[in-house]
């Protein structure tokens, strides 16, 4: 790839193709779905692959017929990052069940109880760490194979950081440890301690041995993902502490994406995150309001140099952001930052919740604003 | 002290599976608005009975149709609205932002959906409602509005009217919801905004009322909360240590909260008592009551049936032992 200013980057998870959800779920495939299907093959010139998929959701569901789905819904996905112009791709995580459920499942020392409630009528499974945590899989291999094998593009891999699995957690085990050992400890004082001993754990036996599987096998760049990072206000160190301890000994740099937060919750506790490539925030959802690159101006306040991945499109909006728009918006940032060249652009989060068509518009209209970006500055 | 131990829930039940799937359904539309009510009265009559079988002093119906802490009285008050998705503190769980459209008014009542005070006839019952300061910063807008003490007056007359709804129904207990009072440490005059919303909804409501403070420190607020119009102060164990607590003279009822409504790990009965014990010792208030740290929804329903199972057991205990 040839190295130019503002390279365009996919963020996280992307609507699964619906066909593909109802064909693992043995469900019949509607007409709509399956002129979807046509439409989007098309498009993406994956004709042939077309014929295939049509044919294994005609038969029944197993193994084989699932993973074979599975993997061209991965191809499918690629292509239409690829297709939108995006020089860094992934699959927009089609071999996935979530975010948290899949390392959790992957890994040792947890057990779900059942259903908690996320809002509304919507749930979630949460596990409880019932046991000393630990490495059982390589969890995200066997999907970075397959994608490299497939990928025009660079390819990135999203990782869930360590910090946001352990919040997102009930703690057993550290809980029921942090009352022994002769010390008397208040409730709060034994929370607070077993919460610091499943986080490092998490960080050390199971986030640091994926992401060094990955590396093994060759991922050029692994993206460390952080929803939870602020959530607790005054865990900024253990926030970073566990992001130190994920990537410790590693001979590689990390950009970590976190959205929807106060970013300056972070500081000056970030700083210490020194194999932190990138910070990957959200900013356009707020610069509708007119100060979404604000955050910004904290990397200058404490000096922090990092590369910056810009969040330039809305994902909780339909409505898809003009070229010039986003061309105005990373010339805004760069000018804040003074140097461009620390620069990539994205959409703010994973466009899941976007219908393929609103996705595909607001990547292509990313992708066309990052190049008049570049013809104005270059 | 002499009034008997007691011990009671101070938040949402989580829903059984069935009721999840039977939610869930219905949103996909798979099945109707009537068949998700019978598993949800099932799951009612199941909250119910789960209380009772564990010797709760007073009972909830559980809450099993709330959404978020507001919704009930967003949906039945004139000028109020379910607004955007937002963090439930520092929970992996979101409420709908109450907001402000227009002049408040409680004109029918709440909803008996919300209330399930047919189940619940012939059982002593409490209400939980959110209280008035934490109503006014939850429906509070990043672009301004009116000042805060203004807001938290304006929806302290609803509160009111939906705390005599309550009352007048039958309800022994009215919990008012505070986590915001905790959360962050509130300005001396939010303090004192919050004090006259508590003597405009609490006073002369003929029934016990509850200050329940939970995801933070009460000591943010100790001792001047102790100077509100209620009957108790409650207070979350995990964010509040004792200690921080016993140099003031504790002149009201104190609800423990003592099983951890954000935790798989069921506490022991004896630790439970344990904690009770350290309280009526250091703080010696005018009587006690052990209640989860919060709504017991932020965990399964499976853990929550044990976690009830375990409050009341250790009710048992302590009322032998403290």
């Amino acid at each position: 790839m040839k190295k130019e200013l503002f390279p365009t980057q996919e963020i996280g998870s992307l609507m699964k193709p619906a066909w593909l959800v109802k064909g693992l779920r043995g469900a019949e495939v509607p007409e709509g779905d399956l002129a979807d299907l046509a439409k989007w093959t098309k498009q993406l010139k994956l004709t042939r692959e077309a014929k295939r998929i049509e044919e294994l959701l005609r038969a029944a569901p197993g193994p084989r017929r699932d993973l074979e789905l599975r993997d061209l819904g991965s191809l499918h996905q690629v292509r239409y990052l690829e297709s939108a112009g995006l020089d860094y791709v992934f699959d927009g995580e089609v071999h996935r069940i979530e975010m948290y459920e899949h390392p959790v499942r992957n890994s040792k020392g947890f057990t779900f109880y059942g259903h908690v409630r996320s809002f509304d009528n919507k749930y979630y499974l949460k596990a409880a760490a019932t046991d000393e945590v630990g490495f059982l899989r390589p969890y995200h291999l066997e999907e970075y194979e397959y994608i490299k094998g497939i990928a025009k593009r660079t390819v990135k891999v999203p990782i869930t950081g360590a910090y946001t699995l352990a919040d997102w957690s009930f703690n057993e085990y550290y809980l029921k440890k942090a009352g022994r050992g002769g010390k008397r400890l208040s409730p709060k004082d034994r929370l607070s301690e077993a919460r610091r001993e499943l986080t490092l754990d998490i960080a050390e036996k199971i986030v640091r041995p994926n992401i060094k599987a990955l590396l093994k096998d060759g991922a050029p760049v692994v993206q460390i993902d952080e929803p939870a990072a602020t959530t607790k206000p005054d865990e900024a160190e253990l926030f970073a502490e566990s992001f130190n301890e994920s990537t410790k000994g590693l001979n590689a740099t990390f950009p970590v994406h976190i959205c929807f937060s106060d970013y300056a919750l972070l500081y000056p506790q970030a700083l210490e995150m020194k194999r932190c490539s990138q910070w990957q925030w959200e900013f356009a959802n707020k610069e509708a309001s007119g100060d979404g690159y604000r955050f910004l101006d904290l990397l200058n306040e404490y000096g922090d140099r990092r590369q910056v991945g810009l969040g330039v499109v809305d994902i909780h909006v339909d409505k898809v952001e003009s070229a010039p728009l986003v061309r105005d918006r990373i010339l805004k940032a760069a000018e804040i930052l003074e140097d461009p060249a620390r620069m990539l652009v994205n959409p703010d989060c994973g466009l899941r919740t976007r219908s393929p068509e609103v996705a595909y518009a607001k990547l292509e209209n990313m992708v066309k604003g990052a190049q008049m970006a570049r013809e104005v500055l270059t | 002290m002499t009034r008997e131990l007691e011990a009671y829930l101070s938040g949402a039940l989580p829903r059984s599976e069935a009721l999840v799937e039977a939610t869930r359904s219905l949103d996909r539309k798979r099945i109707t608005p009537m068949e998700c009510e019978e598993v949800r009265s099932e799951d009612v009559r199941s909250a119910i009975a789960t209380q009772r079988g564990a010797g709760l002093t007073l009972l909830t119906d559980g809450q099993l149709n709330w959404q978020d802490l507001f919704r009930p009285l967003v949906e039945s008050s004139e000028g109020l609205e379910a607004g955007a998705l937002t963090r439930w503190f520092d929970n992996n769980t979101f409420y709908r932002k109450p907001t402000v459209v227009g002049d408040l008014a409680l004109s029918d009542g709440l909803p008996h959906d919300y209330f399930r005070t047919r189940a619940l006839e012939g059982a002593p019952w409490k209400a939980i409602l959110p209280g008035p300061y934490t109503l006014a910063r939850a429906a509070e807008e990043e672009s301004g509005g009116p000042p805060r003490g203004e807001r938290i007056e304006g929806l302290a007359g609803v509160l009111k009217r939906a705390a005599r709804w309550c009352v007048e129904r039958g309800a022994k207990q009215v919990q008012f919801s505070e986590p915001w009072l905790v959360y962050e440490k509130p300005s001396e005059e939010d303090l004192e905004a919050a004090a006259r919303a508590y003597a405009a909804v609490a006073k002369g409501l003929r029934a016990e009322t509850v200050l329940f403070t939970f995801f933070g420190n009460l000591k943010r607020v100790f001792p001047a909360v102790l100077d509100f119009p209620v009957d108790a102060i409650g207070f979350d164990l995990t964010a509040t240590n004792i200690r921080d607590l016993k140099d003031h003279a504790f002149d009201k009822g104190a609800v423990l909260g003592t099983l951890d409504g954000r935790n798989s790990l069921v506490e022991s009965p004896a630790e439970i008592v344990e904690l009770a014990r350290h309280a009526q010792d250091d703080l010696d208030p005018d009587w006690l009551a052990l209640s989860p740290t919060c709504e017991l929804e932020l965990c399964p329903r499976s853990v929550a049936e044990r976690k009830v199972a375990a409050l009341g057991a250790a009710l048992a205990l302590g009322r032998e032992s403290l």
